[in-house]
């Protein structure tokens, strides 16, 4: 007799051979079949973990998600989920879920010094509205700020940058994004003039080499490991080249491992470019077409504050000028980065130096280069990610099935919203900058908005928005998605001292109370992920929607409902000048909801038209629907220009498409005839975000980083994520399984350091920069094997907050943080 | 009295020249055992546990084996053992 064990083995195995495109005895979908667990719904919803884009299909039951598993229609994942995936139906229901507005308050009244104090809504917007208007009057518009996410929606992020840029009229917003993509984004805008990559995931099935730059996929996006596993042991002339400052989990699948001393990563691939030209293997039709030579600006600085000695001694702070050079030119620049030099600097042996190169100058062997915090978390970060370009763009190996450079994201809607909203402190939507009066206008335009009205000066990023918190500058301030107490770097100089400065007031949405919500004078609670209607973007430009799937926990409002409703507390004539107001005297006395929600676009879509099904909370609220109305028009700024939207009502039906979508049709390879249909007739290729239709080649230098280590403090430190935890872990340490399973931070040693040091695996240390120091355990056999002399912390533990030791340094271009860098000492604790 | 059990399946992708010894020491895991195997190095394990935790465990443990390079959960059903007969 089979037993009720064996029905739900073989259903399991059936699930698995699925997945994995093995004969399957019966056609099985993977669901939860289990009696306690019937009289489910099923909706389809995008991970809330990385950029990977997985689809999911979530349960809900009586008003609770109560299970989730891989979607097997989605192309991204086929069914799979990485551990964090499976968890996803737990990360709601933490038992510490904020519920009601906090405020600091002392006998009844706000207070910088008070305790947290339960308050209503309307306390709440009251009181930050009155802060908000004092700093606007006193300071303008410079005075306020807002610190945004790769985590929000589309429709949040575009609703933040039009609150912010449009009705505050003030730039000082900034996304998280710029600690993770930042450099990405800057090497794509000066290599190619417009962003995000030019490949797809399809790539992974057709390229012969995979050449992984400082990442690590098999933890960080362990699902496309998967498929790129397959691809390997399916094909067996497929190579897999992994270049990192440490040993980790991706090395097991590696034919080529290389261990290189850090930031000789841009040696590497100026001895890669030499080695092309030298061995003849330049595509040349293809580099006359299509390609520009340039030599950049060099001696930049590292992006610290410019008082700092390191900063002044640059004799080009910040600059990303360049100017054209020749093919001949670029030879002899790259001329010196002989295979000698490389080997020297980077210590990686010639042998495996040599047969990275000749993939990349082979014209046989499609490449794939994949990057993510390696690079972009790199104070020449936009200088890699244009290296890593060069190299593709001398052999031709681009947007072609295979050939492809593909930057890698951290967040579910770094792309998405982050980069293609345009939540940046000097960008608009779709590749829109705001120096541009041109591209100001046509903004004003799509908003209805008067002229004149988004401002002309760069906000500030996220690292000057600390520095500017704590020098005074900045006075209000509002922190969306995002832990940036436990994410930014340097936190003790800069982070802390600006939340704390009694000046300044502090606002906080979250659904939990990170150590950031905890820096803050107002808390504000927030619905999670499926609590709301929501849009990401992942890596690979797909944009994906799901629907409000169960109800938040409390007052819980989404940031989209806080943000839209904090507007209403503002008239224009509080927050514009006169000149604006009497050049367009009919927006007078309007309300901000008023001139951004109610402006007869957003507002066009009524709420009979939202799902039968679903609840939305917003909209239900507003009385329109109100996801429809912000998308159809941030929509159009991408339509007609290379960023193509579908329709809304699309995205509910698919899972995601790749814009542009023109015709109703995806694209995946951009930049190549007959896979875009934005190449002229003919060009073959067109690079067409440069005017001239060419990327353009980058000379540019090794140069060293700002702090090495030396006799005091002798070890490189590296920080990151590991597997289990997502980011600062304000998520995936309340799922008990996960927490339980990595419930530390380690520091992960070289165990013949450990020797020298006198400690071993578990003992406690103390590990400090000039900045400051944490306590934590030595771990010697672990995952992460670092060579001697470096260190390797992860920083998802709040207990444990790493980004006290880490250096403030950034790419002087991006803005972006170099976490991946700095001097430390390690003592023993109680020797 | 009725005790909650797990069954989890899970997709690893193995070197395939390691393909056996990796399957010996799968088998050896607790509750652990090999369903399914293809010569490009795809084995599809089925686990049996008596909480969720432990499926991260043997997770960890999988992905340690010489010769892994992924481990993926696909389905996960739990029962109550009482229940099985």
């Amino acid at each position: 007799m089979i037993s009720r064990r064996d029905v739900i083995k073989a259903q399991a195995v059936a699930a698995a051979a699925a997945a994995a495109g093995l004969p399957v005895p019966v056609a099985a979908q993977n669901l939860v079949t289990d009696a306690s667990l019937t009289e489910l719904k099923w909706s389809k919803a995008p991970c809330r973990f990385c950029g990977t884009g997985c689809s999911i299909m979530v349960a809900t039951k009586a008003g609770r998600v109560v299970a989730s598993h891989g979607d097997a229609k989605a192309e991204v994942n086929r069914g799979l989920n990485c551990v964090k995936g499976y968890f996803l139906s737990k990360i709601m229901y933490g038992s510490d879920r904020l519920t009601q507005p906090l405020m600091r308050k002392t006998n009844g009244v706000y207070d910088k010094n008070g305790n947290f104090e339960p308050v209503s809504w309307d306390e709440a917007f009251d009181t930050m509205a009155a802060k908000w208007k004092e700093t606007l009057a006193k300071k303008g518009p410079q005075g306020i700020g807002m610190f945004g996410s790769g985590q929000w929606t589309v429709f949040e992020g575009y609703a933040g940058v039009k609150l912010m840029k449009a009705g505050f009229r003030s730039n000082n917003i900034d996304p998280n994004a710029r600690h993770c993509m930042a450099s990405a984004v800057v090497g794509f805008m000066r290599t190619f003039g417009i962003d995000e990559p030019m490949g797809c995931y399809d790539d992974f099935e057709a390229a012969d080499a995979f050449i992984l730059w400082g990442s690590n996929m098999a933890e960080m996006h362990p699902i496309l490991w998967t498929r790129i596993a397959d691809r390997r042991f399916s094909h067996p002339h497929v190579q897999v080249a992994v270049l990192s400052t440490f040993k980790h989990r991706s090395f097991d699948l590696a034919d080529i491992p290389a261990i290189f001393t850090p930031q000789t990563d841009m040696v590497i691939l100026n001895y890669i470019a030499n080695h092309i030209i030298q061995s003849g293997a330049v595509n040349k039709e293809f580099v006359a077409k299509h390609v520009n030579f340039r030599l950049g600006a060099t001696d930049i600085g590292y992006g610290l504050r410019d008082e700092n000695p390191l900063q002044m001694a640059a004799a080009n702070p910040n600059s990303g000028a360049s100017e054209p050079m020749t093919f001949e030119d670029f030879a002899e620049f790259v001329a010196p980065y002989t295979l000698e030099k490389a080997e020297e600097m980077s210590g990686v042996p010639a042998a495996t130096l040599e047969k990275i190169a000749a993939l990349y100058a082979d014209p046989d062997t499609k490449v794939m280069s994949l990057w993510t915090m390696g690079v972009n978390q790199h104070t020449r970060g936009v200088w890699v990610n244009n290296m890593i370009y060069n190299i593709h763009l001398l052999t031709g190996k681009i947007s072609t099935p295979g050939n492809s450079p593909f930057s890698l994201t951290g967040q579910p809607s770094a792309c998405g919203t982050a980069r293609e909203v345009g939540t940046f402190s000097h960008r608009l939507p779709a590749d829109l900058v705001v120096t541009n009066p041109e591209h100001r206008a046509h903004a004003e335009d799509i908003w209805k908005v008067p002229p004149g009205t988004v401002p002309d000066w760069v906000g500030a990023h996220a690292v000057e928005q600390n520095r500017q918190l704590k020098d005074g500058k900045i006075n209000c301030y509002w922190v969306q998605v995002n832990n940036n107490m436990q994410a930014a770097p340097n936190i003790m100089e800069e982070g802390l001292p600006g939340y704390r400065n009694p000046e300044n007031f502090i606002v906080v949405s979250d659904a939990y109370p990170t150590v950031t919500a905890e820096a803050a004078d107002l808390i504000l609670p927030a619905a999670m992920w499926v609590e709301k209607e929501g849009a990401y973007g992942n890596a690979e430009r797909r944009t994906q929607f799901w629907h409000q799937l169960v109800n938040a926990p409390g007052e819980s409002k989404s940031d989209l409902w806080q943000l839209m409703e904090f507007s209403k507390r503002f008239t224009t004539d509080e927050v514009w000048p006169s000149e604006l107001l009497d050049s367009s005297p009919e927006f007078r006395g309007k309300t901000l909801f008023e001139v951004l929600f109610e402006n007869g676009k957003v507002d066009a879509f009524p709420l009979e038209q939202t799902a039968e099904d679903y609840a939305n909370h917003e909209s239900e609220d507003y009385g329109f629907y109100v996801q429809k109305g912000l998308f159809e028009e941030y929509a159009e700024f991408g339509r007609g220009h290379g960023h193509d939207l579908a329709p809304f009502d699309r995205y509910h039906e698919e899972r995601g498409l790749r814009w542009p979508v023109v015709d109703g049709k995806e694209t995946l390879w951009r930049f190549k005839e007959g896979s875009d249909p934005y190449v002229s007739a003919g060009a073959d290729f067109e690079f067409y975000g440069h005017k001239d239709g060419k990327a353009r080649i980058f000379a540019l230098p090794y140069e060293a980083p700002p702090e090495v280590p030396d006799e005091e403090y002798p070890f490189w430190l590296s920080t990151g994520r590991v597997l289990e935890h997502w980011h600062s872990g304000s998520m995936t340490q309340r799922v008990p399984e996960l927490h339980k399973a990595i419930p530390d931070a380690l520091v992960y040693m070289h165990p013949d350091d450990a020797t020298a040091l006198g400690v071993r695996r578990g003992s406690e240390v103390k590990l400090s920069s000039r900045r400051g120091f944490i306590l934590s355990r030595i771990e010697t056999r672990g995952r992460n094997k670092p060579p001697q002399g470096l260190v390797f912390v992860p920083w998802f533990d709040a207990r444990q907050l790493i980004n006290k030791v880490t250096l403030d340094a950034t790419d002087p271009l991006s803005k972006q943080t170099d976490f991946k860098k700095c001097a430390v000492k390690i003592e023993p604790v109680g020797a | 009295m009725s005790e909650l059990a797990h069954i989890s399946s899970l997709l690893l992708r193995a070197d395939p020249n390691k393909l056996a010894t990796v399957c010996r020491q799968i088998e050896s895991l607790p509750g652990g055992a090999v369903a399914l195997t293809d010569p490009n190095g795809k084995i599809i394990v089925t686990l049996e546990t008596g909480c969720e935790k432990e499926i991260v465990d043997h997770m960890n443990t999988l992905s340690l084996i010489d010769g892994v390079v992924s481990a993926a959960l696909v389905y996960h059903e739990t029962f109550h053992e009482s229940a099985a007969h």
